[in-house]
């Protein structure tokens, strides 16, 4: 074999070496048949929960004294409701610097909106104001109902992905009546008390 | 007096025999005609070879919503923690090939894709029981059930919701969305013995 030809066959082993190597490294296999299809233009999508802080109307504070035997720092005069003596509509600040007294009836009144998107998604709403009773005085009761478009809902209120489109956007009124004794301890005299806030948790059930 | 050698003169027969004889050699070489030796052949009585064909059909393909069990449009469907769905089709392998074998298997591998990749679990199941792939050979012309199940783990580490919600997924994979379209069903020719 001359050095031309032995030249000749190096080459053509260096190709073939390199044409194995260029196959292997890309992964692809040699040389076999195969047959593929995909799965059709298939894109799913997650739901979702919302909930949304809406507005606070002005608080209502109903009295046991009628007016002529309290003062109330600003506000505007409302319909006192049964066993009451006396109604004052307040603004947050108005609020702020009113004069609590025994067996005060305070009348909170917030919106917000809760839906829930998925195709098999229940939910519950739940408040909750409770802290506001350890910030008053013992025996203070907080009694809170809420209504979805005008209409009055148990608690927890259940909400589902297949609520029509309405029911999803309509508004949540929360109403909650924080009621005092009618005696309060000595240590309750002169000092600020924080009404805390409205809690709202909207929480997956199913599936 | 010297004497001239005389010359010899050369036969010119003889030289133009030789100039023909080598013309002739020489054509006969540059046509590429061997020179007369000896053969016998046969032919190989009539054969024609065929080459065999790696089919399938994939039929009858649908989603499940797995919680209702009913058929679901899954472009309308709304998933959440808790769901689980299925893709379904029946494929019909056509192998034809003496040493022809073949893999059908569902490939997922980097075909997920959309914000739920990570969050969302996929799994495929060849055949009635669980495995992943099944080998077809020529005559397997029975439908084969292929599945790929998505699923949205109730929590974050796929155990039971915790009582303080440290598992809840909170508003995480809320209105996102996960693509399949590469998903691929395959039916490859394996090795040759």
């Amino acid at each position: 074999m001359t050095v031309a030809s032995v030249r000749r066959v190096a080459a053509a082993a260096v190709a073939a070496g390199l044409g194995l190597v260029l196959l292997s490294s890309t992964g692809v296999t040699l040389a076999k048949w195969y047959e593929e299809t995909t799965l059709p233009d298939t894109q799913i999508s997650s739901g979702s929960l919302t909930l949304e802080a809406g507005s606070t109307a002005p608080v209502q504070l109903h009295s046991r004294f009628p007016e002529d035997q309290r003062t109330f720092a600003g506000g505007t005069a409302c319909t006192a409701p049964s066993g009451f003596a006396a109604c004052r509509e307040l603004t947050a600040a108005e609020l702020e610097g009113q004069l609590l007294l025994p067996g005060d009836q305070l009348l909170i009144q917030e919106t917000f909106t809760a839906a829930a998107n998925g195709t098999n998604l229940t939910a519950h709403v739940i408040i909750d104001r409770a802290d506001v009773t350890a910030a008053l005085p013992n025996g203070t009761t907080v009694d809170t109902e809420f209504t979805r478009d005008g209409e009055s809902l148990g608690d927890p209120a259940e909400i589902s992905g297949s609520d029509p489109a309405e029911l999803k956007e309509a508004e949540w009124l929360v109403s909650s009546r924080i009621t005092t004794p009618q005696q309060w301890p000595v240590s309750f005299e002169s000092r600020s008390i924080d009404l805390g806030a409205l809690t709202v948790q909207v929480e997956q059930q199913a599936p | 007096m010297t004497e001239t050698p005389t010359q010899k003169k050369p036969n010119r027969r003889a030289v133009k025999a030789a100039a023909a004889g080598a013309l002739g050699v020489a054509l006969l070489a540059g046509l590429g005609t061997t020179f007369a030796k000896w053969y016998e052949e046969h032919s190989i009585g009539g054969s024609s070879l065929q080459s065999g064909h790696l089919n399938m059909t994939v039929d009858g393909a649908k989603w499940i919503d797995v919680n209702s069990g009913q058929t679901i449009d899954e472009a309308q469907f709304k998933m959440v923690p808790g769901d689980t769905l299925l893709y379904t089709a029946d494929v019909t392998p056509d192998l034809e090939g003496d040493n022809l074998v073949a893999t059908l298997k569902v490939n997922t591998s980097e075909t997920v894709t959309g914000d739920l990749k990570d969050i969302v679990k996929v799994k495929t199941v060849v055949g009635d029981g669980t495995d992943t792939q099944q080998t077809v050979r020529p005559g397997d012309n029975t439908a084969i059930k292929v599945s790929v199940e998505l699923r949205f783990p109730e929590t974050t580490d796929d155990a039971e919701p915790a009582e303080d919600k440290s598992n809840w997924w909170g508003d995480r994979g809320e209105d996102g969305t996960v693509n399949l379209s590469e998903i691929k069903i395959e039916l490859d020719q394996n090795d040759n013995p």
